[in-house]
């Protein structure tokens, strides 16, 4: 094995950077990406220089090259080493960045990353429309007890019946759906990686009564997690990393919640916002977050078609930007408005990070992935909220 | 950021043409690389985006001497000004040494050639450079054009850009035509000059 010479963060250097570093300084090695997206890493091979060959999954050469530059999260290594593989790039490594990054703007090269689109047949529109399709990271088997099959239309969980198993997709796709005055509502998809069904169902002692029906796409393959392990890690936490569990299971039932309002355009921002003052506004970069203590905060989103309400939170829940889930809402995204009895309390986010690093693989993957289902869900609340507008 | 090359003994430096779609930074681009050829010492890289092309070549410009027995290598970028190119706009500009800003001297694309100075102000704070503060040149283009008697094509006088442009930046101006390459040489030289200049101050290296 040889040494390793370079290694870091995409976030800090990405692909086009790395690739001017190591012509600059004519390195001759093999430059390992490692995605959470992907199992297996990429590779690209560099002789003075110039890239040569690249492999990505199944694709080699160019098109590894190619579609590497959408690993856009993740981490490098780049080992100084002889390389034997045949030279199979012709282009200049210039030439290749300048097109990956006009291929990867134009939308022609995919991003690895927690989520996709896929084109599925509305049928209330009876065209097709977009819908998302969450990956999570990969997944940790220590924790499934069983893997079960399903075929294609199977109903694995039911929308308003009492449940509290949680599975993770293990192969193949489930759909989301939520039942509205117009049919059934296709919410969100979901893909290797992705639970099944939240943290806050797992906990006894909760109505746990699903919110959404969750149905099989083609042939699944679903592995049911010991939820038995899953509690036990659970109360171990301190009350403050439980609040952060809870009060995202809250917001998780609530954006799902609002699909049924926007779709019935049973929506009044004056009666939401009524009697509340800003206390965050969307898009400023206030860090802190806050637990609140009493009354009420409600978080909307400004869009060109003027305020979202999203939801509403109270006592226990949690505000602003938790370091490590990124829901798509307040501050960047969303703004919060707050009743006159509202009182909190400012948390230390240091404190909260250091109980997160210490957390199984499983639990900090059920967080990141409900994380993305937030911030997806509100997307498609956003959208059905723009639908409705333009058909009134 | 200019890159000291310790292996080749270079110092690789990067100068980007930035302005409005279609103003010529690819046409001056395209008559550097043919009137210096002998200089270049790479291949020109060319790749097309939607209503625009971003090209891209290495440089050993003659004549500028030497820092510390350094040959000196200058990149030149032309960047895509359409907002969604955002990844390639932000790799060029990442630690660009100076700028050539290629403005329109049509009198239809005044409103073009301030949205864009502007946007070159927002690009660079992004990746934590300062309008102000790089060497930057401005080019006004297709002067050329006033030479057509009949005025088919309004085009906006010197002054008037100079007051649209360069009223608080202050820069040297060159009024060019990409296509017959007047002026490209001297707004090129200049922005080599300015970017030198200021690199020498940044590294406090005493010129040989």
């Amino acid at each position: 094995m040889a040494d390793l010479s370079f290694a870091g963060n995409l976030n800090f250097l990405n692909l086009g950077e790395l690739l001017q570093i190591f012509g600059t300084n004519g390195s001759t090695g093999v430059l390992k990406i490692k995605s959470k997206y992907s199992e297996e890493p990429g590779r690209m091979y560099f002789v003075k220089g110039e890239l040569v060959n690249a492999e990505a999954g199944s694709k080699e050469g160019i098109d590894a090259a190619l579609s590497l530059f959408g690993w856009t999260e993740g981490e490098f290594e780049f080992r100084t080493q002889e390389v034997k593989t045949k030279n199979v790039i012709r282009k200049s490594r210039m030439e290749i960045t300048l097109d990956a990054l006009r291929l990867l703007d134009d939308g022609k090269i995919e991003k690895l990353g927690p989520v996709t689109y896929a084109k599925t047949f509305d049928e209330g529109s009876k065209e097709d429309s977009l819908i998302p399709v969450i990956r999570g990271p990969l997944v940790d088997y220590t924790y499934v007890v069983e893997e079960e099959e399903y075929r294609d239309g199977d109903k694995i969980v039911t929308e308003g019946k009492f449940g509290n198993w949680i599975w993770v997709v293990l192969e193949g796709k489930v759909e989301i759906v939520k039942e509205t005055k117009q049919g059934l509502c296709k919410i969100v998809r979901l893909t290797v990686g992705s639970f099944v069904g939240t943290l806050s169902t797992t906990m006894p002692g909760q109505y746990n009564v699903r919110t959404a029906s969750v149905v099989a796409v083609g042939s699944v393959q679903l592995g049911l997690l010991d939820s038995q392990r899953l509690y036990s890690e659970y109360i171990k936490l301190s009350p403050l990393f439980k609040e952060i569990i809870l009060s995202l299971g809250n917001r998780m039932k609530q954006i799902t919640g609002m699909i049924v309002d926007v779709s019935s355009k049973n929506i009044n921002v004056k009666a939401f916002l009524k009697g509340k003052k800003i206390l965050i506004e969307q898009g400023s970069s206030d860090e802190g977050v806050l637990t609140i203590i009493s009354g009420e905060a409600a978080i909307v989103r400004s869009t060109d078609n003027g305020y979202l309400p999203l939801m509403t939170l109270s006592a226990g829940d949690l505000l602003g930007r938790i370091p490590f889930v990124n829901t798509g809402h307040e501050p960047h995204s969303a703004s919060v408005f707050v009743s006159r009895d509202f009182d909190a309390r400012k948390i230390d986010t240091e404190e909260i990070q250091k109980e997160y690093d210490q957390l199984s693989l499983t639990f900090k993957n059920m967080l990141e992935n409900m994380g993305t289902c937030i911030a997806a869900t509100t997307m498609i609340v956003s959208e059905l909220h723009r639908q409705s507008l333009i058909s009134k | 950021m200019a890159i000291f090359n310790l292996k080749s003994r270079e110092i690789e430096c990067k100068i980007v043409y930035y302005g409005p779609g279609r103003s010529g930074k690819t046409t001056n681009l395209e008559y550097i690389f043919k009137t210096y050829k002998k200089q270049v010492t790479d291949q020109l890289v060319s790749i097309d985006t939607e209503g625009d092309r971003t090209l891209f070549f290495d440089f050993l410009p003659m004549g500028l001497g030497k820092i510390r027995g350094c040959d000196i290598r200058v990149q030149l970028y032309t960047v895509p000004g359409q907002v969604q190119y955002s990844s390639t706009r932000k790799l060029v500009l990442k630690g660009a040494d100076g700028i050539v800003f290629v403005a329109d001297s049509f009198a239809i694309r005044r409103d073009k050639n301030i949205l864009s100075l502007k946007d070159l102000d927002l690009n660079l704070k992004e990746c934590g450079l300062n309008i102000f503060k790089i060497p930057l040149v401005l080019q006004y283009n297709k002067r050329d054009m006033s030479s057509m008697a009949d005025g088919s094509i309004p085009i906006m006088s010197v002054e008037t850009m100079q007051n649209d442009l360069n009223r608080q930046l202050k820069v040297p101006y060159f009024p060019g035509s990409a296509l017959t390459g007047e002026g490209v040489g001297r707004t090129l030289i200049e922005s080599l000059k300015l970017t030198l200049i200021q690199l020498q101050k940044e590294l406090k290296w005493a010129q040989k």
